[in-house]
């Protein structure tokens, strides 16, 4: 059970670490097309976000696992999110 | 056993709860910005009459207003709609009189009416200003609504423009 929920928790904090990855990259993308227009507000805390998370991103280069499948996901989901909001 | 396992320090490991938990309400804001958008740019295809069918959002923004703001949303015209655009012209959209999310006066737009647009010099266009779009887009849409081949309709508090030739639908609010 304990294993489970370490396993759920580490694809967990991939996903949070795709997702933060892939709407910095989108909001950056805005400067060719459309995209996620630059909020100063939500492109900071994305920012601190990725800070706070190298540790989680060091982990993640030494080690495949749940948690870089986790990450994979995470900028799956902005991926689609942003092709729903601009291309459909 | 003991070997094994490392072992954590009681500091160490309340920073890594607290970072854990700062990078989860982080997401959490993230996730609640970006539903925010979902929302928003599913009400404004709302404030569309359902035969302009839109395709992608080009600019969804505004003033930031709380009662009454001001803003626009450009979005791409579907193919569809284009072609109907380009079969039956003014025709297609004579039926086209009321938002798709209501049925009261607030809704309702004036009669379609083909470009040009006279449009106020001093204010432009309504909404599109506080939406703040690039030269570029602007320039689009101010050409393609000075010039015939378009299509407008107003209505109280906004203006609904339908521009085939560059491909885009552009609805200015203000109030």
């Amino acid at each position: 059970m304990a294993t489970l929920m370490q396993r759920s928790g580490q694809g967990f904090i991939g996903l949070m670490c795709g997702a933060t990855l892939g709407y910095c990259v989108e909001v950056l993308l805005g400067l060719v097309i459309a995209s996620w227009p630059f909020n100063p507000l939500f492109t900071s805390l994305a920012v601190i976000s990725m800070v706070l998370q190298a540790s989680y991103w060091q982990r993640m280069y030494r080690e495949p696992g749940l948690m870089r499948q986790g990450m994979v996901g995470g900028l799956m989901l902005m991926g689609a999110l942003w092709l729903f909001y601009f291309h459909v | 056993m003991a070997v094994l396992l490392p072992r954590v320090s009681p500091w160490r490991r309340t920073l890594r709860v607290l970072q854990f938990l700062a990078v989860l309400w982080c997401s959490l804001m993230l996730g609640l910005y970006l539903s925010y958008k979902v929302v928003e740019r599913q009400w404004m295809i709302r404030s569309l009459p359902a035969a302009i069918e839109p395709r992608g959002v080009v600019l969804l923004a505004d003033d930031g207003g709380f009662r009454e703001s001001c803003g626009a949303a450009v979005f791409r015209l579907s193919g569809d709609t284009a072609q109907r655009l380009q079969e039956h012209g003014l025709q297609y959209l004579e039926q086209a009189l009321q938002a798709r999310r209501n049925n009261d006066r607030y809704g309702h737009f004036e009669q379609w009416q083909q470009t040009p647009l006279d449009i106020d010099v001093d204010e432009g266009l309504i909404g599109l200003s506080c939406a703040e779009p690039d030269k570029d887009l602007q320039r689009r849409i101010y050409q393609a609504a000075g010039r015939p081949g378009s299509f407008y309709a107003k209505k109280d508090d906004g203006l609904l423009l339908v521009l085939p030739s560059e491909g885009l639908i552009m609805f200015g609010y203000s109030g």
